[in-house]
C-alpha cells in the first residue's frame, strides 16, 4: 500500500524497466566496437544504435569533430567526439556548441527540399509557384540551357555563385569553385566564379596580402591581456572562450572593444564602447601614442617586421637592383619557371648605409635617406607620416569613446603583453574595414605582440589547413572571378572590367546569397534579369525562392566529403551517416547528370571514393597517416603537419616571413581596371561609406547599423531549426533604451527599421547593452520570418573597390513603432 | 551511496544554451519544454544588462531542479510520485504515478524548474531523439531535470555536462571530498539560489 | 403550521431550476471532457502559475461548506435555541458544497483517473493528502449528521448522541478548513502563503461566508414559505456575521502589518495587494466586508433585503480573498530573471517580456475554465435543489 517514501516503492515496475532499457551500441570505427551490457530482463527489446564520427558543418568556420548517433536509420544525437577519441593530451580541444547539439533537427528541417522543382511557367520569379519534375527532366533542361548559353555566348555566360555553405572537396566551393564538382565544371566551361562578399576585407587584406594569421585559440591561455575586438568569443566562436577563461583564471585581463555590451563584455575587465566602423582610427591613434611615448618594442620591429624596409616614393621597396646589385637566381617555382631574388634593402645604422636585408646588423626603423639618388624612407616612417592626424583626442572624437580608455588600451598593448587580439570578422563589415587589418598588424608589430605564446594578431577558429591535391579540380581555367555582389552592375551595364559580359545562367550553390549578402533588393533585381537561375541547396531558403529550378542537396550527414580547412588539428571528414532523404542528390551526382549534355562525362566518370582518394592522398598526407582509407572509417586523426609549434604563428627575419603591415603591391581582390589608391599600401583610416557621424544623411536616418553572428545562428542554416526557434522565436532589432524611449518604443514592440533602400518590420529588444545611436539586427533570419521586409533590404551593394567586401554593417536607418498589428 | 550535485561557474558561463539544447535533445523533450534554462541576471529581456550603457552588469544563471537535500516538493506530493533517491540524492519523478495535481510546482520555490505537460506532448521530429532509454513523456504530468538518471546509472555523464563549451559545469558526488565538485566548492566562493528557503540545494554557483 | 409534505410555493420554479442546473451540469462535464482530451493547455494555467480558478473555487467552497456546517452545529452543540430549525438545510447545503469542492479538485487534476492512487499510495506527509482524508471524513460525517438529525426527529437517536455528533462535526469542519489552509500556509515557497495565521484565518473566512450563505438560503426559503424563522433568530445570525467579518478584517490587518512593517520582501506582497494587480480584489474584499459588518450591526440597516445584500457582499469578499491568495501566490516569482519563454511558461507568455507577463494579473481563466466551474457549481445547485425537493429537510415541529 504505502512504501512510497522508499525509493523502489516510488517507482512502478514498468518505469523501473524503462530506465534500464538495454541498448546495444556498435560504434562504426575500427578498434572501437563495444556492445553495452544487456539488461537482465529479456522482455525489454534491445535497441540497435550506431555511433559515427563526423564533423559539424555548421559553417561557423569551426568544423568541430562530432559524433552522430543513429537509431533505426535516424540521427538521434549529435555530440562532441569522446574523450577517448581525443586522448588525454588533447582533451582540452574537445568542443561543441548549442548549434551542434541541434543538428539532429537540422537533418529533418521542415523546409528541406525534397525533389527537383521548376518554377511554374508563366509565374513570376519569387512567387513561390513550383511544379515537381524528375531528375532526368532537370538534367536535360539544365544541360540544354547551359549548353545553349555556352554555344552562343561562351563559358563566361555561366556564373557559379556561392558563399560559405561548404568547402567539401567533392561538393563544396572553397574559393568559389574549388571542388571536384564545381572546379571541373567551372574550369571546363570557363564559367565565371562569383564569390562571397562577406568576410573578404579580412581574407583579402589580412590573409592574402599581408599573409598574417593568428595563434591557435588554445594559445590564448598564455596571454596577459586578451582584447576581444571585432570578435565575440563568448558568443560567436564559443570554443575559444574556455581558453579566455583559463587565461583570466591565471590573472590575465580581458578587454572588449565593441559597440555592444556582449557576453564577452560582460566578463571583461574593461569595456570600450566603440562606434561601429571607426575602430581603425583608434588603432592608428594608439600607434601614434605608443611611438610618442617611447613604448615601442624596437627589437621586434627591427628583427621581425617590415618596419625597416626602405620604401621609394612610388611606394615600392628599394631593392638590390635599385642600388646596382644584380638579382640572384632563386629556386624554380611550382610551374617549373625560374625565379629571381632581388632582396629588399634597409638602412644599417651600424654601417651608416643601405644594405640588403640579410647583411644588416642594426636596421633603422625610423628615418628618411637617399640611396643612389633615390629618396627613401623606412616602412615605419612612411606609415607614421600618413597617420599624424590620428591623435588620441581625434580618435576619441571619431570613435565616441573617452580618451583615457584609448590611452589605457594603448598602454595595455605596449606594456601588458603578451596580447592576444581576438578578432575575426567583426571589424570587417564596413566599406572602410579592410584598413583595420593593416592597422591592427602595425599595432602588434610596434608592440612586439606576435610570434610568441599569448601574442596573436587575430583569432583563428580553424587554424589548420591540410595539404591536398588541388589539381583534381582543374580541367582548364575558370572564366572571370568576381564578387557576386557585382552582379547588379554587370547586369545593368552588360560589362565587366571593361569587356562585354553577357550572363545568361546563374548557378547558386553552397550558400544562401540572397539572404546573407548585402543589398538584397538590388541583388534580387539583378538575378531577375538573368535568363536562367539554378539553385542547388538543402533547404527552400531565400535564394531558392528566386530560382527557375531548385535542386535538392543532401544534408552534410548524408554525404561523405572532406574539407581541407580543419579544426586544428583535426582534419574535417564527414561520414555518410544516413541515406540521403527524399530524392536528394549530391552536387557531384548532379554534375554527373548534366555532364552528358555538355560532353563532360569523362570528368565525372570516377566514383566519389576515387575522387576523395585523389584529392586527399598527397605524399605528405599518406606518409603522415592521413589517407582517405584512414579517414573514411571516421577515426579522429591528428593532422601530421600540425605540430605543437604551429600553435604560435612565428614571424621570422627573412623578407617573406616578417610581420607585414605594409603592402608593397596592393592588388585588388577583383580587378576591373579600377585605380588602386596609394593608401591601400599603408595603415589608413577613412570613414565608412554611409555609416559615419558627419554624414548629412543622418538627419533623416540617424541610427548606425550593425549586425552580429549571434549564438543561435550560423548564417541562415538554423533559421528554421525548431529548438533554436524556441530559444529565439522571431527576428529582432536591438535598440538602446534611451533611443527607444525617445521613439515611444517599449520592450517587445513591433517596429519598422527603414532607410531609402528598404525596410523591415521586426520585434524590438530594448536594451542598455548597445551604444546609443546604434542598432543591431542579428544575422540569419529568412524573409518569411520578418513581419515585413528583410534585414538585408537596409543594406547596400556598395563595396570597397579594393576588396569587394559585403558591408552589411555600413548603413544608416531610422526606427519607428509599427502600428500595423501584433506579432 | 552518493549525493550528486552540480557546480556552475558563473565567471565562465556565457548563456549559450548548449546545456539547454543538449538536455532537450538527449531527453527527447517535447516542444515548449525545457528542463534547464538560461536566465539573464541583468535587464528585463534575456541577454540584456542592468545599469546604463556603457556601465552594464549582466550574469547568466542556468537553472534546473536543484535536487535539494531538504526538498519542498517531496514532502507534499500526495502519492509520492516525486521522491528523493537515497542512492544518489537525485530528486526523481515517477510519471506513471503522478496524478497531475501540481502541488509540487506550488511548493517548489525555484520558479519554473518544474514543468507540466499541459497537452499531449508534441515533438519537433516524428521519432524520439536522444537516449533510447530516456523516459517517455506523458500528457498532464509534471516533469523536471532527472539528473539524467538513465545516463548516470550507466556510468555516463549527464547531457548538460558534456559538453559545456565554457567548461563551466561540473557534477559529482558532494560527499566525496576528492570529486571535482567538492574541490571546486572548497576552493572557490559560491552562492546558492534562495539559500534562506532552507531547501539546501545541491547546485552551487561559483562566483 | 407547515408540514414536511406540503408542496412549497414555487414548486414549478423549483423544477425549472432543477432542469437548468442539470443542463449546466451536463455542459460542464462535457467541457471537462474537452479539457481532458484537448489538454489543460486550454485553461489559463501555465508552469509559472500552475493553479487557477479551480483551486480558487475549491478553497471557496470548502469555506462555504465548513462555514455552513459550523453555523448549523453550533446551536446544537451549545444547546442554543432558535436557529436549530434550519440545521438540516444548512447541513445539506454544506454537503453539496463539499461535493462541489471535491469536484474542483478532480477537474484540476491532470490524471483524474489515477485518483485511486490517493488511497493506495498515500504520502502521509503531504498536506494535500491530509486534506483529502479530512474532506472524505467530513463528507461522510456530514451525511451521518444529517441522517442522525432525521433519526433524532423520529426519536430513534437520542438528543445526547446527536449533540456528540454535532460536536465532532464542528471539530471536523474546523479541521477541514484549517488543513485546506495548510496546503498553502505550510509552503515556504510563497511569502504570501507562508503565515501561521492562515489556518485560523481560513476558519474565520469560512465562518463569514458560511454564515452569509445560510442567511441567504434561509431568507430565500422563508420567502417561498418552505420554512419559518423568527426574525430575532435571523438578527442573531446577522450579528454573528458581523462579528465574524470584524474578526476576518482583524486577521487581515494583522497579516498586512506583519508582512509590511519590516519593509523587506513582505512589503512587496503588501504593495501587490493594495496597489498592484490584485488591488481590485483586495479593495472589494475590504470594503465589502466592512459594509457587510455595518449592515449587520446597524439595526436600521438590518432589513431583510439589506441582509441579503450584506451576505452577498460577504460572500463576494471571501471569494476575492481566495483569488488574492491563489493568484497572489504566483504573482511574485521567487526567481524573476528573464529567459526564453514558451507557450507553456506563463499565462501571458506573449507579453514581450517576463516583466510584462507579470504586469497585470499573472493568471486569469479561459472560458473553458469558467464553463467547467459553472458546471460544477450547477452540480452543487442541482444536488441542493433536488435535496430540497425530495429530502425531508424542512424544520420539524417545535
Amino acid at each position: 500500500m504505502s512504501g512510497t517514501n522508499s525509493p523502489q516503492g516510488g517507482l512502478t515496475r514498468r518505469g523501473f524497466l524503462k530506465t534500464t532499457a538495454a541498448v546495444a551500441g556498435a560504434s562504426a570505427l575500427a578498434g572501437g566496437a563495444g556492445l553495452t551490457a544487456l539488461a537482465d530482463d529479456s522482455s525489454e527489446a534491445v535497441v540497435e544504435e550506431q555511433t559515427f564520427r563526423s564533423a559539424c558543418r555548421g559553417n561557423c568556420g569551426s568544423r568541430c569533430p562530432m559524433t552522430l548517433t543513429v537509431r533505426e536509420g535516424k540521427i538521434v544525437r549529435a555530440a562532441a567526439m569522446s574523450e577517448e577519441d581525443y586522448g588525454e593530451a588533447d582533451a582540452h580541444r574537445r568542443r561543441f556548441c548549442v548549434k551542434g547539439y541541434s543538428q539532429p533537427q537540422r537533418v529533418y528541417d521542415p523546409d528541406r527540399l525534397k525533389y527537383p522543382m521548376r518554377r511554374v511557367g508563366g509565374t513570376e520569379r519569387g512567387a513561390g509557384q513550383w511544379e515537381r519534375i524528375t531528375w532526368d527532366e532537370a538534367f536535360q533542361e539544365i544541360g540544354t540551357k547551359i549548353g545553349a548559353a555556352v554555344a552562343e555566348y561562351g563559358g563566361s555566360s555561366i556564373g557559379v555563385w556561392s558563399s560559405y555553405g561548404s568547402y567539401g572537396v567533392l561538393n563544396g566551393a572553397m574559393g568559389g569553385f574549388m571542388s571536384v564538382a564545381y572546379g571541373r565544371f567551372c574550369t571546363a566551361l570557363g564559367a565565371n566564379i562569383m564569390g562571397a562578399g562577406a568576410d573578404t576585407a579580412q581574407s583579402h587584406v589580412q590573409s592574402s596580402l599581408l599573409g598574417n594569421s593568428g595563434n591557435d585559440f588554445v594559445d590564448a591561455r598564455n596571454a596577459k591581456t586578451i582584447v576581444a575586438w571585432g570578435g565575440n568569443p563568448a558568443e560567436a566562436y564559443v570554443h575559444a572562450w574556455q581558453f579566455v577563461c583559463d587565461a583570466r583564471e591565471a590573472g590575465a585581463r580581458l578587454i572588449t572593444v565593441d559597440p555592444q555590451f556582449t557576453a564577452s563584455a560582460m566578463h571583461s575587465d574593461v569595456y570600450i564602447p566603440v562606434l561601429p566602423g571607426t575602430d581603425g582610427a583608434m588603432m592608428l591613434a594608439m600607434i601614434n601614442y605608443i611611438h610618442a611615448n617611447g613604448l615601442m618594442d624596437v627589437a621586434y620591429m627591427k628583427g621581425n617586421t617590415v618596419s625597416p624596409f626602405l620604401v621609394k616614393e612610388d611606394g615600392t621597396y628599394l631593392r638590390g637592383s635599385d642600388a646596382g646589385i644584380a638579382p640572384a637566381e632563386g629556386p624554380l617555382d611550382a610551374y617549373g619557371r625560374p625565379t629571381f631574388v632581388d632582396p629588399v634593402m634597409v638602412w644599417d645604422e651600424s654601417q651608416g648605409k643601405a644594405v640588403v636585408l640579410d647583411e644588416a646588423v642594426d636596421p633603422a626603423i625610423e628615418g628618411s635617406y637617399e640611396v643612389e639618388g633615390v629618396k627613401v624612407s623606412t616602412v615605419f616612417t612612411t606609415c607614421l607620416s600618413k597617420m599624424g592626424e590620428y591623435t588620441i583626442e581625434r580618435a576619441a572624437e571619431i570613435c565616441q569613446v573617452p580618451a583615457e580608455q584609448i590611452v589605457s588600451l594603448a598602454n595595455a598593448y605596449a606594456t601588458e603583453g603578451p596580447v592576444y587580439t581576438m578578432t575575426f570578422q567583426g571589424i570587417g563589415h564596413h566599406v572602410n574595414s579592410h584598413h583595420n587589418y593593416k592597422n591592427l598588424a602595425m599595432l602588434h608589430a610596434v608592440t612586439g605582440n606576435a610570434g610568441k605564446p599569448g601574442a596573436s594578431i587575430c583569432g583563428a577558429p580553424s587554424t589548420g589547413l591540410v595539404g591536398y591535391n588541388m589539381m583534381a579540380y582543374m580541367m582548364g581555367a575558370p572564366g572571370n572571378r568576381f564578387c557576386g555582389m557585382h552582379l547588379p552592375e554587370i547586369m545593368n551595364t552588360g560589362k565587366w572590367a571593361g569587356q562585354d559580359l553577357t550572363m545568361r545562367v546563374l548557378w547558386i550553390c553552397n550558400g544562401n546569397v540572397l539572404s546573407c549578402e548585402s543589398g538584397r533588393i538590388e541583388l534580387i533585381e539583378a538575378v531577375k534579369k538573368v535568363d536562367y537561375v539554378i539553385v542547388a541547396d538543402v533547404n527552400m531558403n531565400d535564394s531558392a525562392q528566386w530560382a527557375d529550378i531548385v535542386l535538392p542537396i543532401p544534408h552534410a550527414s548524408e554525404v561523405q566529403d572532406f574539407d581541407p580547412v580543419c579544426s586544428a588539428p583535426y582534419p574535417t571528414y564527414t561520414q555518410k551517416v544516413v541515406e540521403p532523404q527524399f530524392e536528394c542528390k549530391t552536387d557531384m551526382d548532379i554534375m554527373r547528370g548534366i555532364a552528358p549534355y555538355l560532353g563532360l562525362e569523362m570528368m565525372f566518370a570516377q566514383t566519389d571514393e576515387e575522387y576523395l582518394a585523389s584529392v586527399i592522398d598527397t605524399e605528405a598526407n599518406v606518409a603522415g597517416g592521413l589517407s582517405y582509407e584512414a579517414l573514411k572509417d571516421g577515426s579522429l586523426i591528428r593532422q601530421p603537419g600540425y605540430t605543437e609549434d604551429r600553435h604560435v604563428v612565428v614571424y621570422g627575419t627573412a623578407e617573406s616571413s616578417r610581420l607585414k603591415y605594409y603592402i608593397e603591391n596592393p592588388a585588388p581582390r577583383n580587378n576591373w581596371g579600377q585605380a588602386v589608391a596609394d593608401y591601400e599600401r599603408y595603415p589608413y583610416y577613412e570613414h565608412a561609406n554611409e555609416s559615419y557621424s558627419e554624414n548629412p544623411l543622418r538627419e533623416k536616418y540617424p541610427l548606425f547599423g550593425c549586425s552580429e553572428h549571434n549564438k543561435y545562428h550560423v548564417h541562415s542554416q538554423l533559421a528554421y531549426t525548431p529548438v533554436m526557434r524556441e530559444l529565439e522565436p522571431v527576428p529582432f532589432i536591438k535598440i538602446n533604451a534611451a533611443d527607444a524611449a525617445e521613439r515611444g518604443i517599449a520592450q517587445g514592440d513591433l517596429v519598422r527599421a527603414y532607410n531609402d533602400r528598404g525596410s523591415c518590420v521586426i520585434k524590438a529588444v530594448v536594451t542598455e547593452g548597445i551604444k546609443p545611436g546604434v542598432i543591431c539586427i542579428p544575422h540569419g533570419f529568412q524573409a518569411d520570418q520578418f513581419v515585413e521586409g528583410h534585414a538585408q533590404d537596409l543594406t547596400s551593394v556598395v563595396m570597397s573597390d579594393f576588396c569587394s567586401n559585403s558591408a552589411f554593417y555600413d548603413f544608416l536607418c531610422e526606427v519607428e513603432k509599427y502600428e500595423g498589428g501584433v506579432a | 551511496m552518493a549525493r550528486y550535485g552540480m557546480t556552475i561557474d558563473t565567471k565562465r558561463c556565457v548563456g549559450c544554451n548548449a546545456c539547454t539544447v543538449a538536455c532537450k535533445i538527449n531527453n527527447n523533450l517535447p516542444n515548449g519544454i525545457m528542463w534547464t534554462r538560461v536566465l539573464t541576471e541583468g535587464g528585463d529581456a534575456p541577454d540584456t544588462p542592468a545599469g546604463v550603457f556603457p556601465n552594464g552588469k549582466m550574469r547568466y544563471v542556468t537553472l534546473s531542479c536543484q535536487h535539494c537535500e531538504n526538498p519542498a516538493c517531496t514532502k507534499v506530493c500526495p502519492v509520492g510520485a516525486t521522491y528523493k533517491d537515497p542512492e544518489t540524492g537525485v530528486v526523481r519523478q515517477d510519471y506513471d504515478k503522478c496524478i497531475g495535481c501540481r502541488m509540487c510546482m506550488a511548493a517548489c520555490p525555484y520558479t519554473g524548474v518544474r514543468s507540466f505537460n499541459w497537452e499531449e506532448p508534441a515533438y519537433a521530429l516524428e521519432y524520439a531523439v536522444g537516449d533510447a532509454d530516456a523516459p517517455e513523456h506523458q500528457k498532464h504530468v509534471v516533469e523536471k531535470c532527472t539528473f539524467c538518471y538513465q545516463r548516470t546509472s550507466q556510468g555516463k555523464t549527464p547531457a548538460c555536462m558534456d559538453l559545456c563549451p565554457a567548461r563551466a559545469r561540473n557534477w559529482g558526488d558532494l560527499d566525496d571530498p576528492s570529486s571535482k565538485v567538492s574541490e571546486l566548492i572548497a576552493s572557490r566562493s559560491y552562492q546558492q539560489l534562495l539559500a534562506d528557503e532552507g531547501t539546501r540545494p545541491s547546485v552551487y554557483y561559483l562566483v | 403550521m407547515t408540514t414536511s409534505n406540503a408542496p412549497a410555493k414555487g414548486g414549478k420554479a423549483l423544477n425549472i431550476a432543477i432542469i437548468v442546473a442539470a443542463v449546466l451540469t451536463v455542459a460542464g462535464i462535457a467541457l471537462w471532457a474537452v479539457q481532458l482530451t484537448g489538454g489543460m493547455v486550454q485553461t489559463g494555467m501555465r508552469n509559472l502559475d500552475s493553479w487557477g480558478l479551480y483551486i480558487t473555487m475549491f478553497m471557496f467552497f470548502v469555506g462555504l461548506s465548513a462555514g455552513g456546517l459550523i453555523i448549523s452545529s453550533i446551536p446544537r452543540a451549545f444547546g442554543l435555541e432558535g436557529i436549530g430549525g434550519i440545521s438540516k438545510v444548512a447541513v445539506w447545503t454544506s454537503i453539496c458544497a463539499t461535493v462541489v469542492a471535491i469536484g474542483f479538485v478532480v477537474v484540476d487534476m491532470g490524471q483524474p483517473f489515477r485518483v485511486w492512487e490517493l488511497f493506495v499510495y498515500s504520502n502521509l506527509s503531504s498536506p494535500l493528502m491530509w486534506d483529502i482524508i479530512v474532506l472524505m471524513t467530513y463528507l461522510i460525517l456530514s451525511c451521518v449528521y444529517l441522517w442522525a438529525t432525521l433519526r433524532a426527529e423520529a426519536g430513534k437517536v437520542s438528543q445526547l448522541a446527536l449533540r456528540v455528533i454535532s460536536v465532532i462535526a464542528l471539530v471536523c469542519a474546523v479541521m477541514v478548513h484549517t488543513v485546506t489552509a495548510w496546503i498553502f500556509g505550510l509552503q515556504a515557497s510563497h511569502e504570501l502563503w507562508h503565515t501561521a495565521l492562515l489556518g485560523p484565518w481560513f476558519v474565520s473566512s469560512a465562518l463569514v461566508c458560511g454564515t452569509a450563505l445560510v442567511i441567504v438560503v434561509v431568507i430565500a426559503l422563508r420567502k417561498v414559505g418552505y420554512l419559518e424563522l423568527d426574525q430575532r433568530h435571523l438578527v442573531k445570525l446577522a450579528k454573528m456575521l458581523g462579528a465574524f467579518c470584524m474578526v476576518d478584517l482583524y486577521f487581515f490587518g494583522c497579516d498586512l502589518l506583519t508582512a509590511g512593517f519590516p519593509g523587506g520582501t513582505g512589503a512587496e506582497v503588501v504593495e501587490m495587494l493594495v496597489f498592484g494587480p490584485l488591488a481590485p480584489f483586495f479593495w472589494t474584499e475590504i470594503v465589502g466586508t466592512a459594509l457587510a459588518a455595518a449592515i449587520c450591526f446597524v439595526p436600521a440597516a438590518r432589513k431583510n433585503g439589506m441582509l441579503v445584500i450584506a451576505s452577498v457582499l460577504a460572500i463576494v469578499a471571501i471569494l476575492c480573498k481566495r483569488v488574492q491568495l491563489l493568484v497572489g501566490g504566483f504573482q511574485i516569482p521567487n526567481v524573476d530573471m528573464p529567459f526564453a519563454m514558451t507557450q507553456y511558461t506563463v499565462t501571458n507568455w506573449q507579453a514581450g517580456s517576463m516583466a510584462a507577463a507579470y504586469e497585470g494579473m499573472v493568471y486569469w481563466p479561459t472560458m473553458l475554465e469558467v464553463g467547467v466551474v459553472v458546471g460544477i457549481i450547477a452540480l452543487g445547485a442541482l444536488l441542493l435543489l433536488v435535496g430540497i425537493k425530495k429530502l425531508p429537510l424542512k424544520p420539524a415541529e417545535k
